[in-house]
C-alpha cells in the first residue's frame, strides 16, 4: 500500500517538479486519472454491494411476485441505484478534499432545504403514515435523511477540523455542533424518523468525542441529551411508543416482536451452513420486512452462521478501514471524516443486526449495502467516495486554516499544498 | 498539536468499542445458529390440508334424487388487502344482493382481536356470502382475473372457497328417514347418519410447503391424493307412493292436530318400506333449533314405541288359532264389564253405552274389537305360549329395517319396544291387558312388520329401506334382497286371521278403510296413554291406528297409520281409517302403472 500512496516527499517532490506558476490544482488533477484509492476499500465495497445485490434478489422475489408481479422488481431497482451510487462513489473519490470543504457549509444548507421541502413541501410524499420521501422526475422517491447523514458528517468534519487546529475545545465548539446538528435532528424526528435521528445524535456524540471534547464536557452533554430524549419520548407518536415498550416490557403490540421473533427463528432454522441461496422459507410473508429491516436474517437462513460471520466480518473489515485511516490521516478534517464515515456504517451494522438477533428493540434502520433501498445504499456508496478520497492520499492535509489563508490573502478558499517546511 | 494526539487515541478508543460490539454480535450469533437451533430445525414441516370428497346421493328406487350434493362458493376477503373498500362494496352489492353499507362494514374489519395473545391482528379473513351458485361466483370470477400485469383486478382482495353444499330438493319431503347433516358435514340424523361412512366417502390429501399466506411454495414438495367421492345409496322408497302418504297424512295432521302422525307402506312379499313419513315435518336444507327442539327431526315410525291397543289383538288371534285348538267354535260372552283378579277390565263399548257386545267368537273379537273376548282366547292359551309368539312377530327387537353395520349394530337408532320378560302369574290382568295390546310397547315399524307376516302367508320378512348402494361410478356394491326371518304362523292360520281382518272391514269397525274395488283386510286401534307422571291410563290421551293390507287374497302393499293424541276424535277407525284408504286407494293405482310401464 505503501508503495502506492505517495508519501508527503513525493508530493513536495512532484510540486516542486511542477512549473511554479500553474495552480497546484492541476497537480492533484493529474493525480487523480491514476487513482490510488487503498484496494482492499474499494474490494470490500464491491463484494458487499454485490453480494448484497444477490441477497436482496433471495429476499425480495416473493414479495416481488406478490406486490408488483416481477421477481426482480426490487433489485432492478437496487441494480440502478447501485450503478449510479458507483458513480457517484468514484466521482466523490476524485474530488478535491479541500475545495469539498469549502462547498460543506453549502451542501449542508442544500440538505436542510432538502430536509425541509419533505416535510413543508407537495413534493414531499407520504407513505404508510410516514414523510420521508422526495418526489423526483424519473427516478423513484428519495430519502434526504439518507444524504443528511453524510453531509452532516462532512460539515462536523470541516468545523471540527479547525476547532481541532485550535487545539482547543470550548463550549463554544459545542455550540457551534449542536447549531449544525440539531436543525438536522430537528428535521429527521418529526417525519417521523426516529431511527435516523437517534443514528444522526450519537454520530455527532462520536465525532466531538474524537474531536478530543473534554470528559466532563462530554458527561455533561450526554446528561443533557438524555433529559433532552426523556422530553422526545413524550412527544413520540404511540406506534414508536408501542415499540421501545414492546422490547422492554415483551408485550407483543403492532407485531414488532413478532418481527423480531420470526427473526430469531430464521437466524435458527439457517443453523452453522444454512438452507442454501434462495431456500429461506421465513422470508415468504413470515418474516415481514424480510427483504429491507430484516434482511440479516434472511442471510442467516440460507448461509447459516458461516454467512453471517462471513457479512460481519466482512462490515468489520470495512468499519476497521476507515477507522484505520482516519488513524493514519495528519489532517483532523480527513481524519474526523473518515471516522465519521466509519461510525455512520458502525452504528447501523450494530443496530441492524442487534435488531435481526433481538438484542435491541425493533427500529428501521437499513442494512447498509444490502437492505433494499435506493436513497440508502446511494449515500452508503456516497459516504464510501469520501473515505476512498481520503484513501488515496491520508497524510495531507487539506487546509491550513482559516487564519493561514486570511493571512496568505487567499479569499478564494483554494487549496494550499503543504510542504514539509510548513511542519 | 497535542488535540491530534487526542483524536488518535480516541480513534483507537471508538474502533476497539466497534470491534468488542462486533464480538458480541458474533457471540450472539454463535449461540442462535450454533447452540440452540436443534429443537427448531422441524418448524417448516410440510402442511396437510384435506380436500373434501364429495358426499353421494341418496336417490328413491325410480333414481329420483332425494339428497344431493351441489357446488357452491363462499365470497370471503381479505380486508387488508382490498385496495379500494368503497369501489369494491359497490361492485359486490350489485353482485352478491347484499346491502352495500354491511359489505363496506365487512371489509373494513383489517383489524381482529386475538384473545389468545390479547392484543389487535390483522384480520385476513371475512364472509361476506355463503354458498353463492355458479353463475354468481362467474361473475366475481371475471373482475378477480387481472387485465394486464400492471393493474390490480377490481376486486382484488376478494376470495372465492368452493364448498359443497348438501340440497334435498324435494325439501319435506321423507325428511326425518333422509336426516340431515351438521356444520361440519356430518350427518346427525336418518340415514345420513346411518350411511355416513358410505355417502361421506374418503377425504384426499393436499400436502405441501406452504408460505404465511397459506399457498403452496412453486418447486417445494407438493402431493395431492385425490378423494374418493362418497357412494350413492337407492332406497326401497318409491317416490309416488312416498308422495301420496306424505299428503294423505298431512291432511289429516291438520285435521286431527295429533302431536304427530306418521304413515308406513310396505311391501308384505319382500319387506321392502316404499314408504316411511312423519307430520309434522322439517325441511332439513334449513333445520331450526325450534325444530329439533319440537322434535320435528325424529323419525317416530322407528323411534317411538307405544302401546299399540287394538291393532295388537291381531297377534293374539294369529296366536289363538294355533294354540286354541276350539278357536272356531268357542264362544265367550262380552259383558262389557268383567273383574279379572283385583283389576276390572272393559270393554270399549262399555264406554259409549254401558253394555257389552254379547256372545262372539275369536272372528267377532277382531271385528268388533272386543277386548273381553280376546282376552278369554289368551287366557286360554296361556301366557307362555302367547309370548312366545310376541317374540317370534319380532316385537321387543330393533326390526333393522335400516340395515346394520359390519359389527353388527344397526345403522340408525331404533327403539326396540318393551316386550314383558314373564307374564304374573298373580295377577292375571296382566295377560288380559297384554291380549288386547295394553302393557306391550311396540314401534309401528315392529307392528307393520308383523302384519305384513300375516299378509305373507305366516312368513316374517325382514324390512329393509335401503335396496342398492353403488359408487360414485354407478358400479353396485351392494344390493338387498329380501330376507326370510322365519316363519311365525302357518299358512292357514295366516288366512284365517286375514279372514277376520277382511270382515273387520267389512262389518265392523275398520269400515272406513274399505278401498273400492279391492278386498281389504284391516284392524283398528285405540290405546289408552299412560299420562306422564300418572300410573293409570289417561281417559283423553290415545294413540290412533290403522293397520291393513290388500288386496287380500294376494297383498301388494300393506300400511300403517299411527296418529299421537289426536284433537276432536280418537277413533282409530275416524282419525286413521280415511288415511289408510287413501293411501292404499292412491298407491294401488301408481302400482299399476309402475306393473304396466
Ligand atoms: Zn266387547
Amino acid at each position: 500500500m505503501r508503495a502506492i500512496r505517495p508519501t508527503p516527499e513525493e508530493y513536495t517532490f512532484s510540486y516542486a517538479a511542477s512549473e511554479p506558476d500553474r495552480p497546484h490544482v492541476r497537480v492533484a488533477t493529474v493525480r487523480v486519472l491514476l487513482p490510488a484509492f487503498d484496494p482492499w476499500l474499494l474490494f470490500l465495497v464491491f463484494v458487499l454491494t454485490f453480494g448484497g445485490l444477490a441477497m436482496l434478489f433471495s429476499a425480495s422475489y416473493a414479495i416481488g411476485i406478490e406486490q408488483y408481479q416481477s421477481p426482480f422488481y426490487f433489485v432492478i431497482r437496487q441494480a440502478v441505484w447501485a450503478a449510479l451510487g458507483f458513480a457517484a462513489m468514484l466521482w466523490v473519490s476524485c474530488l478535491d478534499l479541500s475545495r469539498l470543504r469549502a462547498w460543506s457549509l453549502v451542501i449542508y444548507l442544500g440538505v436542510l432545504i432538502l430536509l425541509a421541502a419533505v416535510l413543508f413541501t407537495p413534493w414531499g410524499m407520504t407513505h404508510e403514515h410516514v414523510r420521508r420521501w422526495l418526489k423526483l422526475p424519473f427516478l423513484p422517491p428519495f430519502q434526504p435523511s439518507e444524504l443528511a447523514k453524510i453531509a452532516l458528517v462532512l460539515v462536523l468534519a470541516h468545523c471540527l477540523g479547525l476547532a481541532l487546529q485550535h487545539a482547543h475545545f470550548s463550549w463554544w465548539t459545542w455550540l457551534g455542533v449542536v447549531a449544525l446538528s440539531a436543525p438536522v435532528v430537528g428535521l429527521i424526528f418529526p417525519e417521523p424518523h426516529l431511527s435516523t435521528a437517534v443514528l444522526i445524535v450519537l454520530t455527532t456524540m462520536v465525532m466531538v468525542f474524537l474531536a478530543g471534547a473534554k470528559w466532563r464536557q462530554m458527561g455533561l452533554v450526554i446528561a443533557g441529551v438524555v433529559v433532552l430524549s426523556v422530553f422526545a419520548y413524550s412527544l413520540l407518536t404511540p406506534y414508536q411508543r408501542e415499540r421501545i415498550k414492546s422490547f422492554f416490557i415483551g408485550g407483543d403490540h403492532q407485531g414488532s416482536n413478532y418481527q423480531a421473533q420470526q427473526s430469531v427463528r430464521a437466524l435458527k432454522e439457517g443453523g452453522l451452513w444454512g438452507k442454501g441461496f434462495c431456500q429461506s422459507q421465513r422470508k415468504l410473508f413470515f418474516l415481514p420486512a424480510a427483504h429491507t429491516d430484516f434482511i440479516f436474517a434472511i442471510i442467516g437462513e440460507e448461509f447459516g452462521l458461516a454467512g453471517t460471520l462471513l457479512t460481519l466480518s466482512l462490515f468489520g473489515c470495512l468499519i476497521f478501514k476507515c477507522y484505520h485511516l482516519a488513524h493514519q490521516c495528519a489532517d483532523p478534517f480527513k481524519s474526523l471524516l473518515c471516522a465519521g464515515i466509519g461510525t455512520l456504517l458502525a452504528l447501523q451494522v450494530l443496530i441492524n443486526i442487534g435488531v435481526a438477533t433481538h438484542l435491541l428493540p425493533t427500529t428501521g434502520v437499513p442494512l447498509p449495502f444490502i437492505s433494499s433501498g435506493g436513497s440508502a445504499l446511494l449515500c452508503t456508496l456516497l459516504g464510501m467516495g469520501l473515505v476512498l478520497n481520503v484513501s488515496r492520499s491520508p497524510r495531507e492535509w487539506t487546509w491550513r486554516g482559516h487564519d493561514e489563508d486570511i493571512a496568505r490573502r487567499r479569499w478564494h478558499g483554494r487549496t494550499h499544498l503543504p510542504g514539509v517546511s510548513h511542519r | 498539536m497535542g488535540v491530534q494526539k487526542t483524536t488518535k487515541k480516541r480513534t483507537v478508543f471508538v474502533l476497539a468499542f466497534w470491534l468488542v460490539c462486533i464480538a458480541g454480535l458474533v457471540g450472539r450469533l454463535v449461540q442462535l445458529q450454533a447452540i440452540a437451533p436443534a429443537r427448531e430445525k422441524q418448524s417448516n414441516a410440510l402442511d396437510e390440508r384435506d380436500i373434501l370428497p364429495r358426499r353421494g346421493a341418496i336417490l328413491s328406487r325410480a333414481g329420483v334424487p332425494l339428497a344431493l350434493t351441489i357446488d357452491r362458493f363462499d365470497v370471503t376477503a381479505n380486508p387488508p388487502a382490498v385496495p379500494n373498500r368503497a369501489q369494491a362494496a359497490v361492485q359486490l352489492a350489485a353482485l352478491l344482493g347484499l346491502p352495500k353499507d354491511e359489505i363496506l362494514k365487512k371489509l373494513s374489519k383489517t383489524q381482529r382481536w386475538n384473545p389468545r395473545t390479547r392484543a389487535w391482528e390483522k384480520n385476513h379473513y371475512v364472509m361476506l356470502k355463503e354458498a353463492v351458485p355458479e353463475a354468481v361466483a362467474a361473475n366475481i370470477r371475471g373482475l378477480l382475473t387481472p387485465k394486464d400485469r400492471k393493474t390490480l383486478p377490481p376486486l382484488y382482495g376478494i376470495e372465492l372457497r368452493e364448498r359443497h353444499l348438501r340440497y334435498y330438493p324435494l325439501r319435506q319431503f321423507a325428511a326425518q328417514l333422509l336426516g340431515y347433516l351438521n356444520d361440519a358435514g356430518a350427518g346427525v340424523a336418518g340415514l345420513e347418519s346411518g350411511y355416513d361412512e358410505e355417502l361421506g366417502g374418503v377425504a384426499g390429501k393436499e400436502i405441501a410447503k406452504r408460505d404465511a399466506k397459506k399457498r403452496a411454495i412453486p418447486g417445494e414438495w407438493h402431493e395431492v391424493i385425490p378423494p374418493v367421492d362418497g357412494h350413492d345409496i337407492v332406497l326401497t322408497i318409491d317416490d309416488g307412493i312416498q308422495l301420496i302418504a306424505e299428503r294423505a297424512v298431512e291432511v289429516a295432521q291438520r285435521k286431527y292436530r295429533p302431536n304427530w302422525m306418521c304413515a308406513l307402506v310396505m311391501r308384505p312379499r319382500t319387506g321392502e318400506v316404499l314408504a316411511m313419513t312423519t307430520k309434522p315435518d322439517f325441511d332439513p336444507n334449513r333445520v331450526t333449533v325450534q325444530d329439533v327442539s319440537a322434535g320435528r327431526t325424529i323419525n317416530y315410525a322407528t323411534r317411538f314405541a307405544y302401546e299399540p291397543g287394538s291393532t295388537f289383538k291381531l297377534i293374539t288371534a294369529a296366536a289363538a288359532v294355533e294354540r286354541v285348538p276350539t278357536w272356531d267354535v268357542a264362544r265367550y260372552n262380552c259383558e262389557g264389564v268383567r273383574q279379572v283378579g283385583k283389576h276390572s277390565i272393559r270393554c270399549w263399548i262399555y264406554w259409549l253405552k254401558r253394555r257389552g257386545h254379547g256372545i262372539g267368537g275369536l272372528s267377532d273379537a277382531i271385528k268388533d274389537s272386543c277386548n273381553l273376548v280376546i282376552c278369554r282366547f289368551a287366557q286360554e292359551m296361556g301366557g307362555d305360549s302367547f309370548l312366545d309368539y310376541i317374540r317370534n312377530f319380532g316385537f321387543g327387537k330393533p326390526t333393522g329395517v335400516f340395515g346394520e353395520r359390519k359389527d353388527g349394530r344397526g345403522r340408525c337408532r331404533e327403539a326396540r319396544g318393551i316386550v314383558p320378560a314373564r307374564i304374573e302369574r298373580k295377577d292375571p290382568a296382566h295377560l288380559a291387558n297384554i291380549s288386547f295390546g295394553q302393557a306391550v310397547m311396540v314401534t309401528p315399524m315392529q307392528l307393520l312388520t308383523a302384519v305384513c307376516a300375516i299378509a305373507n302367508e305366516g312368513v316374517l320378512m325382514k324390512p329393509y329401506l335401503v335396496r342398492e348402494i353403488r359408487t360414485s361410478e354407478g358400479d353396485v356394491i351392494l344390493r338387498h334382497r329380501p330376507q326370510v326371518v322365519r316363519r311365525v304362523i302357518a299358512r292357514s292360520t295366516a288366512r284365517a286371521v286375514t279372514s277376520f281382518m277382511v270382515r273387520c272391514v267389512k262389518e265392523g269397525t275398520g269400515k272406513p278403510g274399505a278401498v273400492p274395488g279391492y278386498e281389504v283386510a284391516g284392524k283398528t286401534g285405540t290405546a289408552q296413554k299412560v299420562t306422564k307422571g300418572a300410573k293409570t291410563y289417561s281417559g283423553s290421551a290415545y294413540v290412533s291406528s290403522f293397520v291393513g293390507f290388500l288386496p287380500a287374497r294376494r297383498p301388494e302393499l300393506a300400511i300403517l297409520v299411527v296418529a299421537d293424541e289426536p284433537k276432536g276424535s280418537y277413533y282409530g277407525s275416524q282419525v286413521c281409517a280415511p288415511v289408510f284408504r287413501e293411501i292404499a286407494e292412491k298407491s294401488m293405482i301408481r302400482l299399476k302403472m309402475i306393473a304396466d310401464h
